[in-house]
């Protein structure tokens, strides 16, 4: 099948809404899934095993390990059984190297070579795409050693929502621009009980900003199996991801789609919060349980924690990957309680108010009003929770890999980045609903494809008065987004994705709502540092 | 090859699929701007409004039709805000359309409201406007229609406005009987920078913010003129960015001396500014007056020049008054 036949049966096929997970993805930064001086493993571009066998592995001199590491060159065993002994995994998977728990594994001095803290760099070209398990699902989530990293994502932007004016506040109206989105800076070490990272962004989406993806310090317990990508048990503090569905803790330098859907990002505006979280993996179970702040850091806006109660969000889930072969599934629940915040009102002063209601610029004794001061009016906090199914396919076809996903949300005052819940202002509890379906097919070590369905409703009760008479309003969202992904060499990416945006923000001529032109294309280019 | 091919079919259809959608705008180009309304480009459906002989004679305007429509009030001063445009249409109306008369490239559209029980049941509607600071002063006429459930429009209403100039003109704008002010000096600028107009009268005094009538000192006869307003006062972004001195009489025989004094930049580094005079002068129809432009300069002012007054400023231009 040509690529060109394929994707248009990816297209059609992703209007079903398709579901997949990502277990434990919980790194933006493509890490080495091995020893800092072992080359990373290379996925085959065809299942009939012509993928490249990559270079035997140099092992630290100080660790326990076979010489040579073979990489499978066939699509099938590439990954490591999280929980299994380490002999086990060792005879069932030939790469990564497996070693034998020691302390001396920690921070050989080749881990600091440029080379090993940066292993995309110089074999990107045999890595055809990254949504493949060996890159992302598998990614280790507190390597051990030091590792230093990063990545730039630079793009072009239009909107149909762009005019040349500025908003009442200052800000442009105009969306049409180049910009940096992300740029990210990420340094990691790892021991064998111990972790920490910490990861900077810089962009300019409101303007140059600087501020903190994650900084956390980890507690570990990795069991036996030292290289496993995730330990069975990590207590960690500090800013650190919301443990919710897949799409959140997906990296952007995995996720083809050029941001998170428009549900996901609404209700949650960032995908770090302050907290301490406890998540780890036996077999293919995964589990994440944190308690956060409740309010994500978004950019220079965050501004710490306004109440005493913190959230509880949570994931438990399972991932075959590395259990079965040629496919792999995988799936979790998720939740998320807490309390959110209504901030109360500052006591005032007296005041005299003049509204020129003649319009003639003079102040008539009866355009004047006083305002009386006021007391302080109190804040006062309302309760808020999400819950969400998330579930996945993926499966290596001759082409590539190919990856079905979706999610399913419900939630009630949790919208916290675009209409945002205020219960205590409106009087009612809100309810939102999110869901997407995705597919993504890799086309060989050339590009991908992929297409992308999303309904978010921000409120599911809404009303509107026409005619005198109050009418439920749709104001929810449907998003259409095809993406399609060129693999340059040393790893660079170039993608295109229009997003086309069905909503009811609009009015027709009898005034009844109707679809808006806010449809988005973007061009990135993407590299790894 | 393959992949330029995937490119270009995958921008095809996504701008043939970006079709049918409608734009939403601030509107912030549009002479009028209606709040929760939607813009839509073009002229006004629905036919043009009755005359004042149709209507005695009888003519019945086609449905729907809007039954009345009052402007909160009809002197509208440049910029002017939340100005209330209410009114009743027929019951069989869905929403009216609004927008001045000739001026900007499209209409407002908002739905009708709650039905009002006193005239049997008609809809009333009632719209929130605000008005562009730079829209050219006089009267004109806002086009009102009402469209169905098909989205089609009966005859159009009309309601009078007046648009003011940004100085007291004795309504001349709208009424050219009136006889506008004999001189005025205008200073404007383009940030929320603090500048001064100051005028040098023949008799030595200062028109400025400090002395707003041009007396000399206590007890002084005044000048004539007055300053209308002093914009930007303690940095305020009140938005205003304007000064003008307006003699209502003729001003005394003299050298006036026009300078523009940067007081306090509030912060931006350049204050770009224009100066105009205007005087009163016949109009084209008998027993009618108009305001005519007689001079004009602009320049910059730069952050190092602000002196909080401490001079007289710069200089901009000076006229004598026969």
């Amino acid at each position: 099948m040509s690529p060109f036949k394929l994707s248009f049966t990816l297209a059609l096929l992703a209007i079903c809404p398709c579901a997949y997970a990502q277990a434990q993805t919980e790194e933006d930064l493509e890490l080495p899934s091995v020893p800092a001086s072992t080359p990373e493993p290379s996925l085959p571009s065809s299942a009939t095993g012509s993928g490249s066998t990559a270079p035997a592995a140099t092992a630290p001199a100080t660790a326990t390990v076979p010489s040579t590491a073979t990489v499978p060159s066939t699509a099938a065993g590439a990954s490591t059984r999280r929980g299994m002994p380490a002999g086990t995994a060792a005879t069932s998977h030939s790469a990564p190297p497996v070693l034998a728990p020691s302390k001396s594994i920690v921070a050989p001095a080749t881990s600091t070579s440029p080379a090993s803290t940066n292993t995309r760099a110089g074999n990107a070209g045999t890595v055809p795409l990254r949504i493949d398990s060996e890159s992302a699902g598998n990614q280790p989530t507190f390597p051990l050693g030091f590792h230093i990293g990063g990545f730039v994502q630079a793009q072009y932007q239009l909107n149909q929502l762009s005019e040349n004016q500025i908003q009442q506040g200052g800000e442009p109206l105009n969306q049409d621009e180049f910009l940096v989105r992300r740029g990210r800076l990420r340094v990691d070490r790892g021991w064998q009980w111990a972790a920490g990272t910490l990861e900077l962004d810089a962009n300019t989406v409101h303007g140059v900003e600087v501020d903190i993806r994650r900084a956390f310090a980890s507690a570990l317990y990795r069991g036996q199996d030292l290289q496993a990508p995730h330990p069975l048990v990590a207590l960690s503090v500090g800013v650190l991801d919301i443990p919710f569905g897949f799409e959140l803790v997906q990296s952007p330098t995995e996720r083809v789609f050029m941001e998170r859907s428009p549900g996901s990002r609404a209700l949650f505006p960032s995908e770090a919060d302050a907290g301490a979280k406890l998540s780890g993996s036996y077999g293919f179970a995964r589990y994440a349980l944190a308690f956060v702040n409740g309010e994500p850091l978004v950019g220079a806006r965050a501004a710490g924690d306004p109440n005493r109660s913190k959230d509880l969000v949570g994931r438990f889930g399972a991932d075959t990957r590395g259990f079965t072969e040629g496919f792999s599934v995988s799936g979790g629940v998720s939740f998320g309680t807490g309390k959110g915040f209504h901030p109360g009102q500052e006591s005032t002063k007296d005041r005299i108010q003049w509204i020129d209601e003649n319009q003639d610029g003079v102040a008539d004794p009866t355009e004047l009003f006083g305002i009386p001061g006021s007391a302080a009016f109190p804040s006062s906090n309302f309760k808020r929770w999400v819950v969400g199914l998330d579930a996945g396919l993926e499966l290596k076809t001759p082409v590539g890999v190919t990856q079905l996903y979706g999610e399913l949300v419900v939630a009630s005052n949790y919208d916290r980045g675009l209409f945002v819940a205020d219960p205590i202002v409106s009087g009612v509890d809100i309810r939102e609903f999110s869901a997407y379906g995705a597919a993504v097919q890799s086309l060989g070590d050339k590009g991908f494809v992929g297409v992308r369905v999303s309904v978010y409703d921000p409120n599911s009760d809404f009303l509107e008065e026409r005619r005198g008479t109050f009418v439920p309003k749709n104001i929810g969202t449907k998003t259409f987004s095809p993406v399609v992904g060129v693999l340059l060499p040393e790893g660079a990416r170039f993608s295109v994705q229009y997003d086309l945006i069905r909503d009811n923000l609009a009015r027709d001529s009898r005034g009844v709502p109707k679809d808006a032109k806010n449809d988005q294309f973007t061009a990135r280019l993407e590299v790894k540092l | 090859m393959r992949a330029a091919a995937i490119l270009s079919l995958f921008l095809a259809a996504c701008g043939l699929v970006a079709c049918g959608a409608d734009p939403i705008t601030a509107g912030l180009e549009q002479p009028i701007r209606i709040r929760d309304a939607q813009f839509r480009t073009g002229d006004l459906p629905g036919l043009t409004p009755l005359s004042a002989e149709q209507t005695q004679a009888g003519v019945e305007p086609t449905f729907p039709a809007v039954r009345s429509a009052s402007v909160s009030n009809g002197l509208l001063n440049p910029g002017a805000v939340d100005v209330s445009i209410s009114g009743r249409t027929s019951t069989d109306a869905y929403s009216v359309g609004v927008r001045i008369e000739g001026e900007g490239s499209g209409y407002w559209v908002a739905p009708v409201s709650a039905p009002d029980p006193v005239n049997q049941g008609e809809l009333t509607w009632n719209l929130s406007a605000s008005f562009a600071p730079d829209l050219k002063p006089g009267a004109k006429k806002l086009l009102i229609a009402a469209f169905d459930a098909q989205g089609h429009a009966g005859t159009q209403t009309e309601a009078d406005i007046c648009v003011l100039p940004p100085f007291k003109d004795n309504l001349n704008a709208c009424n050219p009987k009136k006889k506008p002010p004999e001189l005025v000096v205008s200073l404007t600028w383009d940030s929320d920078a603090d500048l001064d107009l100051r005028i040098v009268t023949p008799t030595g005094a200062v028109l400025d913010a400090k002395h707003p009538s041009g007396a000399a000192g206590k007890g002084a006869p005044p000048s004539g003129g007055v300053l209308e307003e002093d914009s930007g006062r303690d940095c305020s972004t009140a938005g205003i960015r304007r000064e003008d001195a307006v003699w209502k009489e003729k001003p005394a025989s003299g050298r006036y001396v026009v300078y523009a004094n940067l007081f306090d930049p509030c912060g931006t580094r350049a204050v770009p500014w224009s100066a105009t005079i205007r005087a009163s002068a016949p109009g084209p129809l008998p027993d009618t007056f108009e305001t005519r432009q007689v001079a004009q300069r602009s320049g910059t002012l730069l952050d190092v020049q602000a002196n909080g007054g401490a001079k007289i400023g710069t200089f901009v231009l000076e006229f004598l008054v026969p």
